[in-house]
């Protein structure tokens, strides 16, 4: 982690866009890559990888004027799926607007910050976004190293961020830490897509996280939720998407000095712990995605081990739960049963 | 339960296949996960559209090449079950 910096940085991806490049009076947008899409905007996004060069773009993000809802006075933060293609939010200033599985729209109006809106494009926009094109965001972390990846489920508090972080060290590296796309094409396994090398974490918990890796404290980011530390990892990691290994559903143990428990789900209690999973459930519902994504997330528990691991509440017994997902996911990769 | 009851599907009701031999179904209003073997994932298949229990009896007998009392001594509580988990709707004659 010696080469964490915070979310807060400088923008580090903007590049020249291929795409931009035949107006040379336009300016530079910003390309990257998050949830195996790329991003062509106006705005950066030091939470996503670069873009590769020459990759097209899936997705545009355009900074200006937003349209509003049709029925304004339903504005509460939520987001309101007015079709399939189209959804629409207000919060705090923020007005974002997703259609057709591609576009973003943000306005950032009186109150909000270009912070808020970065982040909002990270994480909630791009959750509508992947719905929109049937891609089922998953509320979940994740982490992949050579051997394949580890897709982390739990309730909120249960530590997927924590987890994921301490998982992305030496070659292993982040997948996200709070939304994640899997790659579930027709004909290949199943595939762990890369959102995010950041990770938004509380401050005891980015504490904890740098002193085990031997870092520095990470600076603070601003408005993006919990308190809120980032770290960025390095370029490093596997090709992306990851062949998914396991899923790993956290959970805690009590009291601080119980032993580790790694337990193996059934075709169905699997299901129905990946099921809990779908990032903001009542969009798919709206857009009618219930069944394709039942039938999605049955392939995913058909093919890839589900696990609940439990292990003690404390930063203590992080190191042994970690070794153990980690021996977990390289058994795995190698065919043998854990 | 009786022969001429007519049993359909729920609507809302969510399937998927885990392996060649096994469908999971989940009712639209419970949390509650149905496993079916090959022979429940065959009988669910033939109420794709709706039909009384004497007439999937009969059917399944003489596909499985069985009597019809043991068909409907087997089915009958899966039937039950499947109604239960609000999965199919069963309307007496």
């Amino acid at each position: 982690m010696s080469e964490a910096r915070s979310l807060v940085a400088p923008d580090s991806v903007s590049a020249p866009d291929a795409l931009a490049a035949s107006d040379a009076s336009a300016p530079a947008r910003h390309r990257f890559r998050a949830y195996g899409l790329v991003y062509v905007g106006d705005l950066p996004a030091p939470w996503a990888e670069p873009a590769p060069p020459g990759a097209p773009a899936d997705v545009c993000v355009d900074l200006g004027p937003v349209r509003g809802p049709a029925h304004p006075e339903r504005l509460d933060g939520s987001w309101i799926v007015e079709s399939p293609s189209e959804a629409y939010c207000d919060w705090e200033g923020l007005r974002l607007r997703v259609s057709e599985g591609r576009r973003i729209g943000v306005e950032i109006g009186p109150g909000a910050t270009r912070e808020m809106a970065v982040v909002q494009i990270g994480y909630a926009a791009s959750t509508v976004l992947l719905h929109q094109r049937g891609a089922m965001p998953l509320h979940a972390a994740g982490a992949a190293g050579p051997a394949g990846g580890a897709l982390l489920l739990g309730d909120s508090g249960a530590g997927k961020s924590t987890f994921a972080t301490m998982m992305a060290r030496g070659d292993w590296a982040l997948a996200g830490d709070d939304t994640i796309a899997l790659d579930v094409a027709p004909g290949r396994p199943v595939g762990l897509h890369r959102a995010m090398r950041t990770a938004r974490l509380f401050s005891d918990s980015a504490q904890a996280v740098a002193e085990a890796a031997g870092d520095p404290i990470l600076a603070a980011g601003q408005g993006m939720g919990k308190d809120v530390r980032a770290l960025v990892d390095p370029a490093r990691g596997p090709a992306w998407p990851a062949p998914l290994r396991a899923v790993f559903k956290l959970e805690w143990l009590h009291p601080a000095d119980a032993p580790l428990e790694l337990e193996r789900l059934a075709t169905l209690p699997a299901l129905h712990a990946l099921r809990g999973a779908i990032g903001r459930p009542e969009i798919p519902r709206q857009m009618g995605l219930d069944g394709a994504y039942f039938r999605l997330l049955a392939r995913v528990a058909a093919e890839v081990p589900v696990y609940v691991l439990r292990r003690p509440r404390d930063f203590a017994a992080a190191e042994p739960a970690l070794a153990l997902a980690r021996r977990t996911v390289e058994r795995l990769a190698a065919g043998e049963t854990p | 339960m009786k022969s001429t009851d007519l049993l359909s599907r729920r609507e809302g009701v969510l399937e998927a296949r885990v392996s060649d031999d096994e469908l999971v179904l989940l009712g639209p209003e419970s949390e509650e996960y149905f496993g079916l073997d090959a022979i429940a994932s065959d009988v669910w298949e033939r109420l794709e559209s709706p039909m009384t229990l004497g007439a999937l009896i009969d059917a399944l007998a003489a596909d499985y090449d069985a009597p019809a009392e043991r068909i409907e001594a087997d089915l009958t509580p899966a039937i039950a079950a499947l109604v239960e988990g609000g999965l199919l709707s069963r309307a007496a004659a």
